[in-house]
């Protein structure tokens, strides 16, 4: 049985805006759980409340038994949650470093078992850089492994930045926007390997996604958030032909749509 | 008691002087993101070109040379180095600064020797007598002047468009792109005001009832870093309340060291330090700054 | 962080490096029996000096965090040492009369301690902030120094008491041990002493640089952010940080305690951690090997301007009119080359040997394909 992640009633405001208001989501275990909406709805925020990056203003976070809004993050990915960013977030490193950033709370090695090299730490290290070497086999990076990460093809260290959440071994796995900014193929790439990944495993996935199509071939619920209100909440068919969706999307001269960053 | 209210209002006229440098500090931190650790510097260099020149054409004119040059001296900086790097880790950008300190203060060095330049401040050595305590003038002033700045600052930022500009640059790019102000034309801005102000700081820092220009101006003008963290790095505001604070801490610590003889000799030098730390303990981002959005 | 050379092959690499290695391991050996004093103590200087450039560059390089705190560290390590190591019945100050390695590596650990009794700080503040704060440190340290004279000896410093070693003073002697028929005296044991060193804290930083910790913390220094949704507890890994460059600070205290042979409070100043941030901004922010460069030259250069001045142009000696001194003259180029590595190279020397190198072996292809055309034409 997987985590369970659910907010309660949650409110965050900037100063004069109300990034999310009175914001409820319940992630069911297994599922692809879509969150979606025009810009500037919250979504990312959302995202930023759920991973404990955002205090909330009021409201519950809940993620396996932890009190999301008094846990910091770390705790939270040992509990099983990772996530991916809007911005690719990667730094300086070459892309077998960024991955193996994910693998950080799967290994022990500290300060001075590092500085020594201990056979354990060794041993350790060697683990963590074959199933690293896996992932990217598997996410068509292996190719790029000694590459500095920034200097990638954008799609690819889109790619990086999945393959870093999916080293940490996830049962919750966030992604805000995996498909911005690539082109249809790329696009159709990815929904196929999310799927596989999905399948494959048994990892819950939430997803913030703008591309509809994508949404309703992946998503086994839907979550729809405008001006941080929650307006519908359902199957992702129910959810499309919602009026108040229609109304939203239409208002904000936009169909549901493709974006570019 | 007139011993403690004399000992407070030295601390205020001194705090003065920090505050205004503080305020330069905040300005280029809030525009920028860049804390300029030059800045003890321009302090010395605002003091060093008032008394090479007040000689010659006198001390109002050598102040109103001073004044500009430092200012597009400091602007300059920002210009053809800081702003190459805009965006880059604040940092990489402080380290930047240090880089050029050391550059700028070996020319001073060099100038100076173990020379002290006198300036001739036309209050000279007069004390103002309040009845219940007595001040220097050089002090006062100082201190009648950081309240023109602030009036005038918090005019320019509430009212002037390129006050409006500054602060949407500190806040938001593209606002002030809309603007038609360039990010670089606003920074090298701030770095201006700020040298002004430093070079203003200088020419009180030198005066009685400190001697002239020496290197030590440069460390003293340090003491304006735990005015500007007590107050917040990127609150106006902040920068004024720290700087007097710290001016009063200091000048009460020296008041009464025959009290504080246990702390040793010299303890009133490195209260300000002493603040900041208890400061940053309880409060990390300052009396008025504002807080990190995010929790890590 | 991590650059791969596709022109040379890794055995090849390997096999070069082994050999510069030894190169330079028996260089280091052969040179205290051919060097004179001057070129001996100038290399104890730049090898204390690299010793903490090593544990700043993985606080500023790698976790991106500003400190000025080194000397706080190293007068704290220097004062520890010299007091334990000090024999209380001869001394006018504080002794515990400790065996003098004993007295070293408590040194170091003290310097971790003042490390972790400063990492409220650290690890709650977040670079900038982290830097200003420890600007104080500096001062304080120096306050108490100056005031604690029962331990530090006050203005005028205190002598260290030479280190000993398996029943071996490291301090000229009547009688000193001969090595290839060169007697060996103080400055020539205190080198292999510091090569000792240098060799286990080159090995230990980059160890770290390169491993688990080292990514949490290069991750903390690119963004916290990041860092914390990957699972890494952010303050723990800037405290953590902290305390390591403390005791490589330490280790440097002692060097340097040893190597002058005498402590005096107004050495540790805000210079001193400019120097230091110099030293690891121009070596090469994050790289060990960088942070060893930047401590020679940045520790070395005023020493020899010093020594040569007479046969340099603009440089005169310290109280002569004139010219420019020394120090001053190393503060020009530090501030000039801070500024240049800043803009241009902020890999530093060791950014410019890379290049260097790759442009040697482009070149070294280059003539390889045309000497091929020519023997095939
Ligand atoms: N750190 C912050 N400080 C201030 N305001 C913020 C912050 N983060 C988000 N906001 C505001 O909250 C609102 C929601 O932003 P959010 O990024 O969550 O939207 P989004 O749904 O992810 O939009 P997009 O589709 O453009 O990514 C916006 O009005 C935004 O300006
Ligand atoms: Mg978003």
């Amino acid at each position: 049985m997987n985590a369970q992640l659910r907010a309660e009633q949650v409110t965050v405001s900037f100063g004069a805006v109300k990034a999310l208001d009175d914001v409820s989501i319940s992630v069911s275990p297994g599922g692809i759980h879509a969150v979606i909406g025009p810009n500037g709805a919250g979504k990312s925020t959302l995202f930023n409340v759920l991973s404990g990056v955002y205090p909330v203003t009021s409201g519950t976070v809940v993620f396996a038994d932890l009190d999301v809004t008094k846990s910091r993050p770390h705790k939270l990915v040992r509990a099983g949650l990772a996530r991916t960013y809007q911005n690719i977030v990667l730094g300086h490193v070459t892309v077998e470093e960024a991955i193996l950033l994910g693998r950080h709370h799967l290994t022990r090695a500290g300060f001075l078992r590092c500085a020594l090299r201990t056979p354990g730490a060794r041993a350790e290290a060697k683990a963590a850089r074959q199933s690293v070497h896996h992932l990217a086999e598997m996410l068509g990076l292996a190719d790029s492994l000694h590459r500095i990460a920034t200097e990638l093809p954008y799609g690819d260290q889109k790619r990086v930045e999945l393959a870093r959440a999916l080293a940490a071994e996830p049962e919750v796995l966030l992604l805000d926007e995996p498909v911005a900014g690539m082109n249809g193929h790329e696009k159709d790439e990815m929904t196929e390997l999310l799927a596989t990944i999905h399948a494959r495993g048994d990892t819950t996935m939430v997803l913030v996604e703008h591309d509809m199509r994508m949404v309703l071939s992946l998503a086994t619920h839907c979550t729809v958030l405008d001006f941080g209100r929650v307006i519908a909440d359902g199957s992702p068919a129910y959810v499309a032909s919602h009026p108040e969706v229609l109304r939203a999307y239409l208002g904000s001269a936009h169909a549901p749509r493709e974006v570019t960053p | 008691m007139s011993h403690l209210t004399s000992l407070l209002l030295n601390g205020l006229s001194t705090g003065a002087v920090y505050a205004l440098i503080a305020l330069g500090l905040v300005l280029i931190y809030k525009c920028s993101q860049v804390v300029s650790f030059t800045h003890g510097t321009l302090v010395l260099l605002g003091a060093y070109l008032v008394g090479t020149m007040d000689d010659a054409s006198g001390f109002i004119v050598a102040l109103l040379i001073a004044v500009p040059v430092a200012a597009g001296f400091a602007g300059s900086i920002n210009l053809t180095l800081l702003s190459r790097r805009a965006g880059a880790p604040p940092v990489s950008l402080a380290i930047l600064t240090i880089g050029i300190d050391l550059v700028v203060l070996s020319v001073l060095t060099q100038q100076l020797g173990s020379n002290v330049l006198n300036i001739s401040h036309p209050w000279g050595e007069t004390r103002w007598d309040l009845g219940v305590a007595s001040m220097s003038a050089n002090r006062g002033i100082a201190l009648l002047m950081v309240a023109a700045v602030a009036v005038s600052l918090y005019l320019i930022f509430t009212r002037s468009p390129w006050g409006l500009a500054m602060r949407a640059v500190s806040e938001d790019t593209e606002a002030a792109a809309l603007m038609g102000l360039s990010r670089t034309t606003i920074t090298t801005l701030s770095w201006a005001t700020a040298g002004a102000l430093a070079c203003i700081a200088g020419m009180f820092m030198a005066g009685p009832p400190t001697p002239g220009v020496t290197t030590t101006v440069a460390v003293v003008a340090l003491r304006a870093f735990p005015a500007l963290i007590i107050g917040g790095l990127d609150s106006l505001r902040g920068a004024i309340v720290g700087g007097l604070l710290i001016g009063v801490a200091e000048s009460l610590a020296a008041g009464y060291q025959h009290e504080l003889q246990f702390m040793g000799s010299g303890f009133a030098e490195i209260v300000p330090f002493l603040l900041m730390l208890g400061v940053l303990v309880a409060r990390p981002s300052g009396l008025f700054g504002s807080r990190e959005m995010t929790r890590v | 962080m991590t650059t791969i050379d596709q022109t040379t092959s890794r055995p090849t690499q390997a096999v070069i490096r082994g050999v510069a290695l030894a190169l330079i391991g028996v260089a280091v050996c052969v040179a205290p029996l051919y060097l004179d004093t001057f070129w001996l103590r100038t290399g104890l200087t730049v090898a204390s000096a690299a010793v903490g450039a090593i544990g700043l560059t993985i606080l500023v390089g790698t976790t991106g965090q500003l400190s000025f705190a080194h000397p706080f560290l190293m007068a704290g390590a220097a004062v520890t040492y010299v007091t334990l190591a000090d024999n209380p019945v001869n001394t006018a100050h504080l002794g515990l009369g400790l065996p003098p390695a004993a007295a070293a590596v408590l040194a170091i650990f003290a310097a971790g301690a003042l490390g972790l009794a400063a990492s409220p700080l650290a690890s709650r503040l977040s670079g900038i902030y982290l830097g200003i704060a420890t600007l104080s440190l500096v001062f304080i340290g120096q306050h108490i120094l100056e005031n604690w004279t029962a331990a530090s000896g006050g203005f005028f410093g205190r002598p260290v008491p030479p280190m000993s070693l398996f029943g071996l003073s490291l301090a000229d002697s009547p009688t000193p041990p001969v090595l290839l028929g060169v007697p060996l005296q103080r400055e020539e044991l205190l080198w292999y002493l510091s090569a000792a060193v240098i060799v286990v804290a080159w090995i230990a930083g980059r160890n770290v640089v390169h491993s688990r910790v080292g990514r949490s913390l290069a991750a903390v220094r690119d963004s916290e952010v990041l860092a914390a949704t990957n699972g890494v507890n952010v303050r723990s890994a800037k405290r953590g940080a902290y305390i390591a460059s403390s005791m490589f600070a330490g280790a440097a205290g002692v060097l340097f305690a040893l190597t002058t042979g005498s402590v005096a409070p107004e050495t540790f100043n805000l210079g001193l951690a400019i120097s230091f941030l110099a030293m690891v901004v121009v070596g090469g922010l994050g790289s060990v090997a960088g942070a060893c460069m930047g401590a020679a030259f940045i520790a070395g250069l005023p020493l020899l301007l010093q020594e040569f001045s007479d046969q340099l142009p603009l440089i005169v000696q310290t109280g002569e009119a004139g010219g420019m001194q020394a120090s001053t003259a190393t503060s020009y180029l530090a501030g000039a080359l801070i500024v240049l590595c800043m803009l241009f190279e902020p890999r530093g020397l060791v950014g410019l040997a890379t290049r260097g190198r790759s442009l040697a072996t482009r070149a070294l292809r280059r003539t390889r394909i045309l000497t091929s055309r020519a023997t095939h034409n």
